[in-house]
């Protein structure tokens, strides 16, 4: 079963607003919700390109779609890669999976289908910068930015 | 005045976290796809340009 009308319409949507922000990104295997990627490169301050894949839920929009890190491979300050970290409540991860380090962005509890793939990038964007952050200070990234409250 | 490099922006970053004050507001410009550093009470870089410091102040799940 595919999109249905509303949700296609979502979707453009969503891409028309990423076209002007984030024009890197790009919508794949759309066709078959539960499989639906989009993909683009973020570009940190310092010049570092991360290529990041937000999953479209099969339910858009009503949950938290999973952000993750494709490449390159993100290792700490102190040389452990972040995907054998785990969950970390510190560095904003969620349990990696097939690889990639998930980012924890938003709590089903916080999320509203009003939200839109565009802020949820933002905040990946930011996530970004403080990681190049902690890199150089070795503070966690939880020193850059905050928790939600519960 | 306008800062974009990456200590300046971290550390305005690290500022919100710890729940002080600035003089300044992080936009995301899309033209150059930086985050950048402008006076609170200025105009913002371009037209295009958004604030990027109220997604940052909503936090990130506590997971």
């Amino acid at each position: 079963m595919g999109w249905s009308s509303q949700q296609s319409a979502r979707l453009h949507l969503e891409m028309g607003i990423l076209s002007r922000y984030f024009p890197t990104f790009f919508l794949k295997d759309s066709i078959i919700p539960g499989h639906a990627v989009i993909e683009g490169t973020l570009r940190s301050n310092a010049g570092n390109e991360y290529l990041i894949r937000l999953r479209v839920p099969a339910d858009l929009p009503n949950s938290v779609p999973i952000v993750e890190i494709v490449s390159p491979v993100l290792r700490d300050r102190f040389g452990h890669s972040l995907v054998d970290l785990g969950t970390s409540y510190p560095m904003h991860l969620l349990k990696p999976e097939n690889g990639a380090v998930r980012i924890c962005h938003y709590s089903a509890s916080h999320w509203h289908p009003n939200i839109t793939f565009f802020k949820v990038l933002l905040k990946i964007r930011a996530w970004i910068e403080a990681y190049e952050g902690h890199l150089d200070s070795g503070y966690a990234i939880d020193h850059y930015l905050p928790h939600m409250e519960a | 005045m306008e800062e974009k490099d990456s200590k300046s922006v971290q550390n305005h970053l690290a500022q919100i976290t710890q729940g002080k004050a600035t003089t300044k507001k992080l936009v995301f410009d899309p033209r150059t796809q930086e985050l950048v550093l402008v006076d609170a009470k200025s105009p913002k870089l371009s037209p295009d340009a958004v604030t990027a410091d109220d997604p940052t102040r909503d936090g990130f799940f506590a997971c």
